[in-house]
């Protein structure tokens, strides 16, 4: 390891609307290791798409204003990259899988002429050459029957098989930084299973680096290494999974575990969730202090002031808040870290 | 590897034609092969015949002669070649002009403000006035009127194909057809075009239709091709003094007229509920 993290985002700010002035995105910061998992948690609007789509520099031309301290993927600058180099990075380097398998592939082309324009604008082959490498991914993502598929219609695949179609080709050019935006909300749970699997899989096979997006707090059980939570636009709480799930230290992590049902065979459910109250506040009217202040049970007057500075629990674990040690730990949800 | 094909791969059984839709298709059929070989069969229908002027459709005459004794038959089946003409490319003048300009002012904002405009200031001229104007301006002939129907088309059809590729832009499939490092060019072309392709079309057989109405207009005004050259807008225009005496004069061309476009139309609308399933779902119910 050379002291330069894979991937660098400092002070990430990102801004819509006239000037800017809608921030759903404020000073977000992480680091991630290759081969390692980020979820990035939070609930909808929080801006962990946005997140996701200011890296990948697909925000529509104009629409979004980007700003950043430091935003480096394996020692290149993304800041400083024009649209050529975005377009040569993207694919190749990092690469994206939606959330909706549905409509996130071209209609009007086959599978497998969508999978080969992925590989071939990127390397260099014989169009048989990049056949066989597309049925090769193919195979790869548990495609049955690969060789008939690629020339299907996305329209007469199911929806468990084009996310698996969108996987290939995210993973097609064996990208190193893997950015996975609900892939699975749309999925039933068994396919669910199905593709973490396989996720997990690839990541150890290729060595990438993923950021898994998702509000499913079971999920990232599953395949976080970190974990970091996103509150109204700002990073509220980061660290490794196990720290976080046993020992939040951010009222609004402590509320999202509360809020997960738990299931254990024999016993009798435990009655009503805990829920949050309130709404997410709307990005024009931020409440003073702590952004999730007029939702937190544990809130002093404090809060309502400053707006808290990360603050270390334990090695590698920060949150955001002044009264870290007040929420305990959650005894609601068991986790299961696979070491 | 079974050898039982699932039925989602199967190729979806196309729906039966309806009686509309048939006859459209063999009206049309008809018309094409009179373009084609009505000139060489028959002749352009110019000779002059002051003995068989005004006669009644006979059995010499099929559809009557005219004011100067030309066989109205011969010329309507020979103007056929006009029409057809006219309206073929018309369409496709149209379709590649107006549809490059619509795609190119969907994807980009900036031309989109040139182009938009420039339609606009077009559109707010009548057609018909300004295909007379360009008829005055660049001379008669056929390519003229091609051209003369062309442009005032051609916004029409730019501003439809700009609204079909704005709403497809915004599809997932083109953020995710970009995530994989497609360029800009690619997208149009690879992901956007094929996607509009069923819209433009249905936009080509009204263009196309449009285009044989107004030819048939211009020439009924005297600014479309010249008299030796038959079409059924100067065929009905030769006949328009003599209505009353000789009704066939107008009433055989017109009624071809009619169901040329009429054909066309219908065709059109058929293609537009193939590609609007939701659209023919409602209609059927």
């Amino acid at each position: 390891m050379t002291g330069e993290p894979f991937l660098s985002i400092r002070n990430l700010t990102v801004g819509f609307g006239a000037g800017g002035a809608i921030r759903a995105v404020r000073d977000v910061s992480f680091d991630l290791e290759a081969g390692k998992t980020l979820c990035l948690v939070g609930e909808s609007g929080s801006g962990k798409s946005v997140t996701a789509t200011s890296i990948m520099g697909l925000h529509k031309p104009g629409s979004a204003h980007v700003e950043a301290a430091t935003m480096r993927l394996d020692g290149i600058n993304l800041l400083e990259c024009d649209e050529r180099e975005m377009s040569r990075l993207r694919g190749s380097l990092m690469a994206m899988i939606f959330q909706d398998p549905m409509s996130s592939l071209n209609p009007a082309l086959t599978i497998g002429f969508q999978l080969r324009e992925a590989l071939l604008l990127h390397e260099k082959m014989s169009t048989r050459a990049a056949n066989a490498r597309v049925m090769e991914v193919l195979q790869r993502v548990r495609i049955p029957d690969a060789a008939r598929r690629m020339s299907a219609y996305p329209h007469q695949l199911s929806g468990g098989m084009r996310q698996r179609i969108m996987i290939a080709m995210a993973l097609i050019c064996r990208p190193r930084l893997l950015i996975a935006d609900e892939p699975t909300t749309a999925l039933d749970v068994t396919v669910q299973a199905q593709i973490l699997w396989l996720l997990s899989e690839l990541q150890r096979e290729f060595g990438t680096a993923i950021i898994f997006i998702t509000h499913d707090l079971g999920v990232v059980a599953e395949i976080a290494d970190d974990v970091a939570v996103m509150y109204a636009g700002s990073l509220v709480e980061r660290g490794p999974v196990h720290a976080i799930f046993e020992n939040p230290a951010h009222g609004y992590t402590a509320g999202l575990l509360r809020a997960t049902a738990e299931f254990v065979p024999g016993e009798p459910s435990r009655g009503r969730l805990e829920e949050i109250p309130g709404n997410v506040p709307s990005f024009s009217m931020l409440p003073q202090g702590c952004s999730f202040v007029e939702r937190c049970r544990f809130a002093v007057d404090s809060c309502h002031r400053r707006t808290p500075d990360w603050r270390d629990v334990t090695f590698g674990h920060a949150s955001r808040c002044d009264q870290p040690v007040a929420y305990g730990p959650t005894a609601n949800l068991t986790v299961e870290v696979s070491a | 590897m079974t050898t039982v094909s699932s039925p989602a791969l199967s190729k979806p059984k196309p729906a039966r034609p309806g009686v509309a839709v048939s006859l459209s298709l063999l009206a049309l059929a008809v018309v094409i092969l009179m373009a084609i070989f009505g000139p060489l069969v028959f002749g352009l229908g110019n000779d002059l015949n002051p003995m068989m002027r005004l006669k009644p459709p006979s059995a010499i005459a099929w559809f009557g002669t005219d004011n100067l004794g030309r066989d109205v038959f011969v010329r309507t089946v020979s103007g056929a070649r006009n029409s057809v003409t006219v309206g073929l490319c018309t369409a496709i003048v149209v379709l590649a002009i107006g549809g490059t300009l619509g795609v190119v002012a969907g994807y980009f904002n900036w031309v989109d403000r040139i182009v938009m405009r420039l339609a606009d200031g077009l559109m707010a001229i009548p057609g018909i006035l300004l295909a007379i104007a360009l008829v005055s301006v660049l001379g008669g002939g056929l390519v003229t009127v091609i051209i003369a129907i062309s442009v005032p088309e051609i916004p029409r059809t730019a501003r439809l194909m700009r609204s079909v590729v704005l709403s497809i832009r915004e599809l997932p499939f083109i953020t995710a057809a970009i995530s994989v490092g497609s360029s800009t060019p690619k997208i149009l072309l690879r992901h956007i075009v094929p996607n509009a392709i069923g819209m433009l079309s249905v936009q080509a057989t009204y263009v196309c239709a449009a285009a044989i109405l107004s030819e048939a207009a211009l020439s009924f005004l005297g600014v479309g091709t010249p008299p030796d050259v038959p079409s059924w807008g100067n065929v009905i225009a030769s006949g328009k003094e003599y209505f009353r005496l000789a009704p066939w004069i107008i009433a055989f061309p017109g009624l071809l007229l009619s169901i040329m476009v009429l054909s066309i139309n219908i065709l059109g609308d058929r293609l537009r509920d193939r590609f609007d399933p939701r659209l023919a779902a409602r209609r059927a119910s």
